[in-house]
């Protein structure tokens, strides 16, 4: 990982910091809460700074993201995207540079972004699936993570680079997987064949239970049945005078 | 399916056999000159034993005699067609047969069952044919009486000739009281699907051998 970038920004970020605190403080002094707020930003960015010269860049991208909440300033924002590459984390990198270009487009921050945001945006894999239904509802989980593109013939995915998971699924259809690598910038065509789920049958014919109890109740009703018949011959006393005898 | 098998064939073998019935017609005696009421209860068992009491074997009515002869009718019903019948003919002050006397003019816990005055003991040689009616038609002209009408009994009436079949039976002295009895044969009983034979109800030729019209 280049690191050069963000170490000679950091340097520079830090002086632009301090330039828009004081730019800020004439204009708000009055504000006891800004105060606390800008001071709280400073930290947090201090904390960033020291945080990504040591490399733990996930410590650093927090704080940086902490210090662009509490003060809006670019650098921070700028320094968060940095982060954001140092991570592998690409697409969330490129989305931070292009923020930053688009809310701060003429500040230094967003011109130094423009060549490292281009570099960036290169690196994104993509994932082409061919084979899916434009009208179908499916859920597609990149990483487990549920991602929503637009069901095309060809549905573009994108993807940070290394190891990586896709699931698609479909009511009523096998669901569909691939895993495997993917290179910086790699675009990757995978054809998603989904089979129709053959329902198991749950015949209630197919359950021994069933064919048992068919059996008692056509037992029972044979026997009721032939009971009946036999009884209807038997004779019946001519005289009510009677008496049955064994 | 097994069980299937199992439960209709012991159904079908219980049933196969079916039931018969019996119908009888007495003709009963008038109620002898100078005697009290006396009533007809009728009594059926298979029990090899007159001489006992039959619990549970009474039909439901029972006939006083009147001053003229009269007939009591009556069915048996019973799916055992291999066993003899026998059946009591009890001729009783009581309807229930159920009367006493009472020793020196009272009658409290000490009375003495008077009931049955006499009764005539019949066995039926296998008159009930399995699916089949049949009939049995008989005739007492008189009943059985102590002779003298004196107690204790120690004699008693003779049974008329006819029918043939009764007798006077020398146990009325282990009961107390007067009897007769008799047998009915085999093809003296009238099948009545098949009636009709010269002197008798079975294929023989005389009618008094051979199998029973209602044999199977």
């Amino acid at each position: 990982m280049d690191d050069r970038p963000i170490a000679v920004h950091l340097t520079r970020s830090i002086a632009l910091f301090a330039f828009v605190s004081v730019w800020a403080a004439t204009h708000t002094a009055s504000a006891q809460d800004s105060d606390s707020s800008r001071e709280q930003a400073r930290v947090e960015f201090v904390a960033g700074t020291e945080a990504a010269t040591e490399g733990r860049w996930a410590d650093s991208l927090q704080h940086f993201e902490q210090a662009y909440v509490l003060s809006g300033v670019p650098t921070a924002l700028f320094n968060a995207a940095m982060a954001l590459r140092a991570l592998g984390r690409q697409r969330d990198a490129r989305d931070a540079f292009d923020r930053l270009m688009s809310q701060h487009p003429d500040t230094d921050a967003a011109a130094d972004a423009h060549a490292i945001r281009d570099e960036v945006a290169a690196r994104i894999a993509v994932l082409e699936l061919t084979g899916l239904d434009p009208s179908g509802d499916y859920a597609l989980r990149l990483d487990g993570q549920r991602v929503e593109p637009n069901i095309t013939t060809v549905t573009e995915i994108e993807s940070d680079p290394g190891h990586r998971a896709i699931v698609a699924e479909r009511a009523g259809y096998e669901s569909w997987a691939w895993e495997g690598d993917l290179s910086d910038g790699q675009r990757l065509r995978l054809d998603v064949t989904m089979a129709e789920r053959v329902t198991e049958s749950t015949s209630i014919f197919k359950s021994p239970v069933f064919w048992i109890i068919t059996g008692i109740v056509l037992a029972g009703g044979a026997a009721a049945l032939t009971w009946y018949l036999v009884r209807a011959e038997d004779l019946q006393p001519t005289h009510m005078n009677f008496l049955v005898v064994p | 399916m097994k069980l299937l098998a199992i439960l209709s064939c012991g159904v079908l073998l219980s049933c196969n056999a079916g039931n018969a019935v019996l119908d009888g017609n007495v003709r009963l005696p008038a109620l002898p000159s100078g005697s009290a009421d006396l009533f007809t209860v009728v009594q059926v068992m298979r029990t090899t034993d007159f001489a006992v009491s039959w619990e549970g074997a009474t039909l439901p009515e029972a006939q006083a005699l009147g001053t003229s002869p009269a007939s009591y009718e009556f069915s048996v019903v019973s799916e055992n067609t291999v066993d003899d019948v026998l059946v009591k003919f009890r001729f009783c002050r009581d309807e229930a047969c159920q009367a006493t006397r009472c020793p020196a003019g009272t009658c409290g816990p000490e009375a003495l069952r008077a009931d049955p005055q006499a009764e005539i003991w019949v066995r039926l040689e296998t008159p009930l044919y399995a699916g089949e009616f049949t009939e049995w038609d008989f005739e007492f002209p008189a009943i059985p009486r102590c002779v003298g009408g004196e107690e204790p009994c120690e004699e008693i009436t003779e049974p008329p000739t006819d029918p043939r079949e009764c007798e006077l039976d020398e146990r009325f002295r282990d009961v107390g009281y007067p009897v007769w009895s008799c047998t009915v044969q085999r093809c003296d009983i009238v099948c009545a699907r098949a009636p009709g034979a010269v002197a008798g109800n079975c294929d023989g030729d005389d009618g008094r051998t051979g199998a029973h019209f209602c044999a199977p």
